[in-house]
Order: C-alpha cells, then sequence, then structure tokens
C-alpha cells in the first residue's frame, strides 16, 4: 500500500534557528530519507513558505494559503508500506516529531 | 520550475448526485490526459483517501484522524511544470470543479534541495 506522508510544522520555527542548527536539522533529514529510502516511493516535495502559496476558489486567485493555520504541511513524502501502522512507525521517527517541532499526518493514496 | 497543487475537497462536492460526480470525475480525468500529454504536468501525483481514514503523530502519540479540522480538506496533489507561479495559476483555474466551487486549490512553489 502507498501511503502520503504529510510534513507540518510551523513556519516561524525554522526562521528562528540558527544557520548551524538549521544544517544540523538538515543533516538529520537526510540521515532519515537514507535510512528509509527502500520504503520511500517518488513524487515527494518540500513546499516552499505559505507566503508564496496562491489559492484558487470559486474561481478566483487570491494570496495566501487555502486555510490560515499555526501549524502548515511544508512537505509531502509517499511511503510503500504493508499497513498504515507500518508508515506510522516510520513517521514517527521523522526529526522533530518526538521533539514536537513537527508533526505528520499518514494517509492511504487511491490507486487509479 | 515545479509547483505543487494541494487540492482540497469542498462541501459542496458531496452535494453532487452520482451522474453529476461520475460526469465531474471524466472531466478529471480529461483534464490529467490533456496536461500529462502537453507536458505540463511533472507528476500526476496521488488522490489521498479519505480523512477518516488519517493517523496524526504529534509527539511521541498517534492519533486517529487529520491534523486539523477544517472544512475544506487536502484530497490529493499534482505537480505542475510552469515558468512562473502565474503560469500554474493559470493552468490551475483550469482544474475542472474549481470554477464551480467543488474544488478548492492551493499553488505552491516546490523547493529543490540539492542532490542528497
Amino acid at each position: 500500500m502507498r501511503y502520503a506522508m504529510l510534513i507540518i510544522g510551523e513556519e516561524d520555527d525554522w526562521s528562528a534557528l540558527s544557520p548551524a542548527e538549521v544544517d544540523a536539522e538538515m543533516a538529520r533529514i537526510y540521515a532519515w530519507l537514507e535510512k528509509w529510502s527502500a520504503k520511500i516511493d517518488e513524487g515527494g516535495a518540500e513546499l516552499d513558505s505559505v507566503k508564496t502559496a496562491k489559492t484558487i476558489r470559486n474561481g478566483i486567485v487570491t494570496d495566501g494559503p487555502y486555510i490560515e493555520a499555526k501549524e502548515v504541511v511544508g512537505g509531502i513524502i509517499f511511503l510503500h508500506t504493508d499497513t498504515i501502522d507500518e508508515a506510522a512507525a516510520i513517521a514517527a521517527e521523522w526529526p522533530g516529531v518526538e521533539s514536537g517541532r513537527a508533526m505528520v499526518e499518514i494517509r492511504p493514496t487511491i490507486l487509479r | 520550475m515545479k509547483y505543487v497543487l494541494l487540492i482540497m475537497n469542498t462541501p459542496l462536492a458531496g452535494t453532487l448526485s452520482p451522474d453529476e460526480f461520475s460526469a465531474w470525475n471524466g472531466e478529471i480525468f480529461a483534464w490529467y490526459d490533456k496536461y500529462t500529454s502537453n507536458g505540463k504536468l511533472a507528476d500526476s501525483g496521488h488522490q489521498l483517501d479519505d480523512v477518516s481514514t488519517a493517523k496524526t503523530i504529534r509527539g511521541t502519540t498517534v492519533t486517529d484522524g487529520p491534523f486539523i479540522e477544517a472544512k475544506e480538506v487536502v484530497g490529493g496533489y499534482s505537480v505542475l511544470e510552469a515558468d512562473t507561479i502565474e503560469e500554474a495559476v493559470e493552468i490551475a483555474k483550469t482544474w475542472p470543479g474549481v470554477d464551480r466551487g467543488l474544488i478548492t486549490l492551493e499553488v505552491r512553489p516546490v523547493v529543490e534541495q540539492p542532490a542528497m
């Protein structure tokens, strides 16, 4: 089964980090990506800041994200696992989840 | 440049009759065919299952359900290839149903990281 992992956090948390802390966090993320590479499917992406977003609703384009929230989706990764619990266990190791700086939503994808 | 389309289902989509729903699905398939063949779709992406199937991991706790309760929920994801966000928005405006409020779209640039 394929599961989408929505990575959610507060953007301000990142801007509060020093360059060295950002580097350390990125190193942890790369280590996670390497550790789980056999379980990761193509198609994921890191999203730019919600400040860069444009939303189209009822045909009208506005600046900003579709919902104003403190915690926003910052990236998507697709996992290939047998069960949602296995996907959740992998996601629980995403850097920052344990400390509460980030959180992750796991959702099955629909095959067409 | 790559732009992510976050595709949000709205409550209005749930009010369609089965016939209207399947006609709308036909439009969506035709849209994906068109933009796959003209090279503007970098990745057709995935449709996500209903939010009721979601699990959220916060700290060391796993809970059932999505990370946020909202009227509009992320139902899918695709990636566009466009020169500017304005071009991506113009393409997004043609996504079936966005003009009728069945779908809300958020367009966001993808951050390209150096190769691992």
